[in-house]
């Protein structure tokens, strides 16, 4: 009965996909890092939320010289930070990306990363902002907490939209046709953005859908047409992003579970935290669901799971990545981050017989444990998740990972620190022309 | 004498390359090497280890030993110290000792003696000594000087000529701390004397004046006494003048130590406080038995404990054998040349090199033949007569002209003197003297003259010695002076082979410049070979005339044709040596002394009467006294000396000409004196504890039968975690494995002796080695569990349960170093094994870092690595993929340390890891 949850998942020593060879820790924070923003190409940002009043906004270079530097430190704000966005506004010459916090401390501030200077701040917000959005073609920011405000860059006031609900906007997507989704609690609020001919803005609620049975963890755009949204209770639904009707609903463990009551003496069903969808990742063509410690591939094409590991990580999956059609990424609670790849299955034939023997033979049931084998009679076009490495070192939950493609990989952690994930032997090339390089500049070492 | 066991014992040993010098007549060939009785490592020697000496002569019971560094009779054993002490007292006071000066002025003075350096031994008892003789002053002593001496005691006596010049500079300084402590208390003293003085004479005066009246007898005895006083005054002050005066004249030298010397030049009694109502009486009834003042009284306290830390200092650099010594240094030596990878294994320590600089050059120049052989040799040969007792002092000034003087390394003007004695039969043979004196002699005039209490015995000599020195407006830096002088003292038990007068260099060139000043030099002489020419003819007519022992200019040269033409003249030179030397005479006396003063930028010889005096100018290419002329002419000299690093065991003579028949010519060179003042003060408990861990590594080895993999753990950069329950096995062990460690950075900081928290990831950046102790209370349960989380970085090697956790090694790089069947036996061996292993590697890695396949940019994550392996394969250096890595993380260490920046990194691999058990035995 066990064997589902068995930890198929100890991968071992080799790990021969696995390119993180080389990594360093990067200190500078005091308490749980909670999230990580990449500015530009070569560097990042991460935020910390501080027990204490210390919060402190750390800039690393990962990129530039693969050196992870500590580049800034942005102090100012009080009480721990509870969300953060890049702003790059363009100005036709030059376009600046700079750096938009909110605070507990119910504030919001400008940082510029170049120099760690505080630029503008806002404080005295009737409540604490929860999530921003940052509307580039209109040249304006979000900020959505009790009550929804739209900022202009010179942080001023345009307009907002107090909400009625208790728990407030918790996250925020842009849809088409200037139009917004704010995820409150159960439902999902449309808003719309409209510019006057005095290029004043205005903001009205023009739709609000209600069809979650439990609270909203999770927001996303998929593609220009749909955006999906996942509940506390496992349910995911798609939505057309031009007229917001329903155009899938996935309850992803309600299917599993019932397969498990018919194939097997199932005690209980999943209970709702190992249900709760926490993350949603998509690259346009698949979804990639984080339900409690378990991974789901959903197709948008085909409106199906196409692939899943129920139990993916030891606990809660906190965050996820689709590095591919095949690859994907994900970080738990536990401390680990691992790689999946998308494998076909291998013939049906094999595992289905595997099975039927396998209620004969321990050994060969114990050998078999490495794949859902009972769910590729009921969806015969299953794919199999297969681990292809981790990435050990927190020790604490991994909070979330910035991928910056073959310069690394950041964690970031529960245990304060971030960690630079790198190929290694690219880094040994890149530290061997660097060490030329040297010798050229100066003749000598 | 010759012939005696004593002597046999020297001509065996591998210092002393022929020992065929005794049979004069068998050819060179043919003679077969007597071997000391057992094998040369047998020692009979009644202390156990080697200590420094301090002894004085004291005017009441004679020679007598003060004090020991270290003082612990476990190192002294049962050696006789009160004996030794007169030896080597009494070899100062025959060797040496200021001669009478004509003062310029009425009074007493003061001899300002430089100092004599001797090296001389007791073969029998296997007690060898550089001893350094001083005179302290003291105003109530005999002539008011107390003779002391401190010698560095030891049994081999190849040791103390191999490490000469660092004796010499140590002792130097110990002894300059010693004489400034005391011209400070010898003046303090004048001073206190003077206001006794004083205080007397005012009290006459006074009772003179009114007594004039009463009666003149009485009036004209207190006058009398009242011009003693008065006398006595200007005498003391004329002293205290003369002893506060004397720094003036040393100042210039950067180590010396004034103590003020202006306050009291201009009137002393002025400086001091009002004349306490100190009678004098009390002081002289006091005085009056004669105590002789210790020597805490004669030195100033803070210059007796510098001295004495000094001293202590030296003996620690020394500790240990002549091939450890020998062996650190050259490691050192070209270790620190190695700056990209010197790093990586910690055969030195980074903090030596700042301070050394000068003194590699002629660290390099390490084994070479030691000056003890020739003048030994010299010494066995000599035909003997037995009443004759002669000194000698042959000097050679040499004055550098001043675009010389650039090009010519410090040591070139050195003008070397042999003196040598034999004597009939006794067991104290003195191998060697130095006597040093600075270039301030001209300038200082009669003073300087006063100073010198070489082995000469007259005065005269050396004043002519001294003004020949006329140094040329450019300093040199340093002038080493050598002489060598035999002489032959037949009563007494103490034979005087070589006396050295040196100046010790102040700095050294550098090995780099040896080429470009060899061809300088060798330019340079073509214009001197007149002058040369004259001066060897004069030396001739001397050495025939005064009767010359041998002197054997015999030294391993590779002269080339080309060369030889060049310096036909310089060769003729030679010859002519050698015909002189062939004569072998005793004279007796001081028959002629010859001062070239007129052309003194040439080298100039002074011949004394009695020896065989074989005195050279330092060349800079040698970088070591080479006393011997064929040496010092023949250019090739360099060439020579690299042929003798090959161990010396045969004799590496290389005979010029005729002289190959002379049985009689020995190699006049002492030891040079390489003045590494530094490379073992900081390594040295370093090096005991790697001599230790050395030990420690080796039985690892050969006791695990997975030691290898361990090893290859440490080596390609997999953090290593030692547990067991025995904490003091856990540290010996972690501590033997850090030498496989490599970058261990500073103070070690690599490793970490005894982990104590739970490990975390930032500590496997920091330490690539630990030690954890389990500990029954189950403390460190919480640490052990830690380590699971990070098993993939971590080798986990269990002492309890003779188990390793690693990855498994295969290749062969690894068994090169780390070798379990290795015939080695002594930890001391191993770790020289091992350090010569790891230089290979590190510099193979260093090839490999370099490697031009490195310098193309790859577009695609380094995947071309097949050319630089190619690389590492075909040289066979790595023959396994296990080998790669090792060489990989190595490499690494050095680009990360040279174009590196930013927090460090782990890298690491995803290998499988296996459980090996120790198949070994317990």
């Amino acid at each position: 009965v066990n064997e589902a949850k068995s930890p198929v998942l100890c991968i071992g020593e080799e790990q021969p996909k696995n390119w993180f060879t080389e990594l360093q820790v990067l200190k500078g924070h005091f308490d749980i890092v909670r999230f990580l923003v990449q500015i530009d190409d070569f560097s990042i940002s991460e935020r910390c939320d501080a027990a204490d009043d210390t919060v402190q906004l750390i800039a690393f270079s990962p990129g530039a010289r693969q050196t992870g530097e500590r580049l800034q430190e942005l102090r100012g704000h009080s009480q721990q930070i509870t969300a953060m966005t890049t702003f790059t506004c363009d100005d036709g010459l030059t376009s600046h990306t700079s750096l938009i916090t909110a605070s507990s401390d119910r504030s919001l501030s400008l940082w510029d990363p170049d120099t760690g200077n505080r630029v503008q701040t806002i404080s005295d917000l009737q409540s604490s902002v929860k999530c921003l959005l940052v509307l580039e073609r209109l040249c304006v920011w979000i900020s959505g907490g009790e009550e929804l405000c739209v900022w202009n860059k010179d942080f001023q006031l345009q307009c907002h939209k107090q909400n009625h609900s208790d728990t407030g906007i918790t996250a925020l997507i842009e849809l088409p046709k200037n139009c917004l989704a704010a995820a409150m609690d159960k439902e999902i609020a449309i808003y719309r953005l409209t510019v006057s001919t005095d290029s004043s803005l205005s903001v009205a609620e023009i739709r609000c859908l209600s069809d979650h049975q439990d609270q909203i963890r999770s927001l996303i755009n998929v593609n220009d047409g749909l955006f999906a949204s996942g509940s506390h209770a496992g349910e995911l639904i798609l939505w057309d992003a031009i007229d917001w009707n329903i155009l899938a609903y996935e309850h992803i463990l309600w299917e599993e579970s019932q397969a498990c009551a018919q194939a097997e003496i199932r005690l209980a069903a999943p209970k709702p935290s190992e249900m709760s969808i926490q993350h949603l990742t998509t690259n346009g063509k698949l979804i990639l669901a984080a339900v409690g410690s378990g991974l789901y591939v959903y197709s948008v094409l085909s409106k199906m799971v196409v692939a899943y590991r129920k139990v993916a990580h030891d606990s809660n999956v906190l965050h996820t990545m689709l590095l591919s059609d095949s690859e994907l990424m994900s970080c738990s609670e536990d401390g680990s981050v691992r790689m999946w790849e998308i494998q076909d299955l291998p013939l049906p034939a094999e595992p289905a017989s595997a099975g039927f023997f396998g209620m004969w033979t321990f050994s060969r049931s114990n050998k078999q444990t490495g794949a859902p084998i009972k769910k590729v009679t009921d969806v015969p076009n299953i794919r199999m998740l297969e681990l292809t490495g981790d990435l050990i070192g927190h020790s604490g939950a991994v909070q979330m990972f910035v991928n910056f493609g073959e310069n690394g990989l950041v964690t970031c952690s529960a245990d304060h620190l971030l960690i630079l994930w790198k190929n290694g032997e690219r880094q040994s090339h890149l530290r061997s022309l660097a060490l030329f390089e040297k010798l050229e500049e100066s003749g000598g070492l | 004498m010759i012939g005696s066991p004593d002597l046999l014992a020297f001509t065996g040993t591998e210092g002393f390359g022929g020992g065929e010098e005794d049979q004069d007549a068998i050819p060179e060939e043919l003679s077969v090497p007597l071997l000391p009785p057992s094998n040369p490592w047998t020692s009979s020697a009644q202390f156990h280890r080697d200590f420094i000496l301090v002894a004085e002569f004291s005017e009441q019971v004679g020679p007598k030993p003060v004090l020991t560094i270290p003082d612990d009779p476990r190192v002294i054993g049962s050696f006789d110290l009160n004996h030794f002490s007169v030896r080597i007292m009494s070899v100062d006071y025959q060797a040496s000792g200021p001669g009478p000066v004509p003062p310029p002025s009425p009074g007493p003075r003061l001899n300002f003696s430089e100092d004599s350096r001797v090296i001389l031994g007791d073969s029998a008892e296997d007690a060898f000594a550089y001893v350094h003789h001083m005179t302290l002053y003291d105003l109530e002593a005999r002539g008011m000087v107390r003779p002391f001496c401190v010698a560095y005691v030891c049994s081999d006596q190849a040791k103390l000529m191999e490490n000469f010049c660092e004796l010499s500079t140590c002792f130097s300084q110990a002894a300059d701390s010693l004489k400034t402590g005391n011209r400070q208390a010898f003046s303090m003293e004048l001073q206190r004397k003077l206001q006794e003085l004083e205080y007397t004479r005012v009290t006459l005066q006074q009772e003179t004046e009114p007594q004039t009246a009463n009666g003149l007898t009485e009036s004209g005895e207190k006058a009398g006494e009242l011009d003693a006083v008065e006398r006595s005054i200007s005498n003391h002050r004329d002293l205290l003048r003369q002893v506060t005066s004397y720094p003036n004249r040393k100042l210039k030298q950067p180590d010396f130590l004034p103590y003020d010397p202006a306050d009291s030049l201009t009137d002393p009694i002025a400086l001091l406080p009002p004349p306490e109502p100190c009678p004098s009486i009390s002081t002289s009834t006091r005085r009056s038995e004669h105590r002789l003042k210790p020597l805490e009284e004669l030195c100033n306290a803070y210059f007796l404990s510098l001295m004495k830390e000094q001293l202590a200092d030296t003996e620690r650099r020394l500790r240990g054998d002549r091939s450890m010594l020998r062996t650190a240094r050259v490691t050192n030596l070209l270790s620190k040349r190695l700056t990209p990878i010197n790093f990586l294994f910690e055969l030195w320590s980074p903090e030596d090199g700042d301070e050394e600089e000068g003194g590699d050059a002629a660290e390099v120049e390490l084994p070479r033949t030691t000056g003890t052989k020739s003048s030994v040799e010299a010494f066995q040969s000599e035909p003997m007569s037995l009443e004759s007792f002669f000194s000698c002092v042959e000097e050679i000034p040499i004055k550098l002209e001043a675009d010389e003087a650039r090009t010519v390394t410090p040591d070139d003007s050195v003008a070397t003197e042999m003196t040598g004695s034999v004597s009939s039969g006794d067991s104290i043979e003195v191998l060697g003297t130095e006597k040093s004196y600075r270039s301030q002699h001209v300038d200082t005039g009669s003073d300087s003259r006063a100073a010198d209490d070489s082995l000469s015995s007259t005065e005269a000599l050396v004043g002519m010695t001294d003004t020949s020195y006329k140094r040329g407006a450019v300093d040199v830096g340093a002038r080493r002076v050598r002489a060598y002088a035999k002489r032959a003292n037949s009563e007494d038990s103490i034979e005087v082979l070589s006396t050295t007068e040196s100046i010790i260099p102040d700095d050294l060139t550098a090995i780099e410049e040896e080429e470009t000043e060899y061809q300088s030099l060798s330019n340079g002489f073509g214009n001197k070979e007149e002058a040369l020419t004259d001066y060897k003819c004069d030396d001739v007519l001397k050495e025939e005339k005064t009767l010359d022992t041998t002197t054997s200019n015999e030294r391993p040269v590779q002269e080339d044709d080309s060369v030889v033409d060049r310096y036909e003249t310089l060769k003729q030179i030679t010859v002519s040596s050698e015909i002189t030397i062939k004569v072998e005479q005793v004279s007796e006396g001081l028959s002629s002394n010859q001062v070239h003063e007129d052309e003194p930028e040439k080298s100039t010889r002074l011949l004394q009467a009695e020896e065989a005096v074989d005195s050279t100018p330092q060349w800079p290419e040698v970088h070591q006294t080479v006393p011997d002329l064929h040496v010092n002419f023949a250019p090739s000299v360099t060439l020579a000396e690299v042929e003798q690093w090959s161990p010396p065991c045969a004799p590496l003579r290389l005979l010029s000409i005729d002289e190959a028949s002379d049985c009689n010519s020995f190699t006049g060179s002492s030891d040079p004196p390489t003045p590494n003042r530094n490379i073992h003060s900081n390594t040295r408990s370093d090096r005991k504890r790697r001599r230790r861990a050395g030990l420690r590594a080796l039985r690892f080895l050969k006791q695990n039968s997975f030691s290898q993999h361990a090893v290859f753990c440490l080596l390609s950069g997999r953090p290593l975690v030692v547990v067991g329950g025995d904490e003091g096995l856990v540290r010996k062990l972690v501590d033997a494995l850090s030498l496989f460690l490599p970058a261990p950075g500073p103070e070690r900081s690599a490793v970490m002796m005894y982990l104590t928290t739970p490990l975390q990831l930032t500590d496997l950046l920091t330490w690539r080695l630990m030690g954890i102790h389990r500990s029954p209370s189950g403390s460190s349960a919480t640490i052990l569990q830690s380590l699971t989380r990070y098993s993939r970085y971590l080798s986990l090697l269990d002492l309890d349960q003779r188990t390793l956790h690693c990855p498994s090694y295969s290749g062969s790089l690894i068994s090169r170093l780390a070798d379990p069947n290795t015939g080695i036996s002594r930890g001391l061996t191993y770790l020289l094994h091992l350090e010569s292993c790891l230089t290979a590697l590190a510099n193979q890695a260093l090839l490999y870092t370099f490697h031009p396949a490195l310098q193309r940019p790859t577009t695609a994550g380094g995947t071309d690595g097949s050319e630089k392996e190619d690389f590492l394969f075909k040289r066979g250096i790595c023959s396994s993929e296990s080998d790669l890595r090792v060489m990989h993380f190595l490499s690494d260490l050095i680009k990360q340390r040279h174009a590196g920046r930013g927090p460090p990194v782990l890298r690491f691999s995803y290998s499988p890891i296996h459980l090996h058990r120790n198949t070994h035995a317990a």
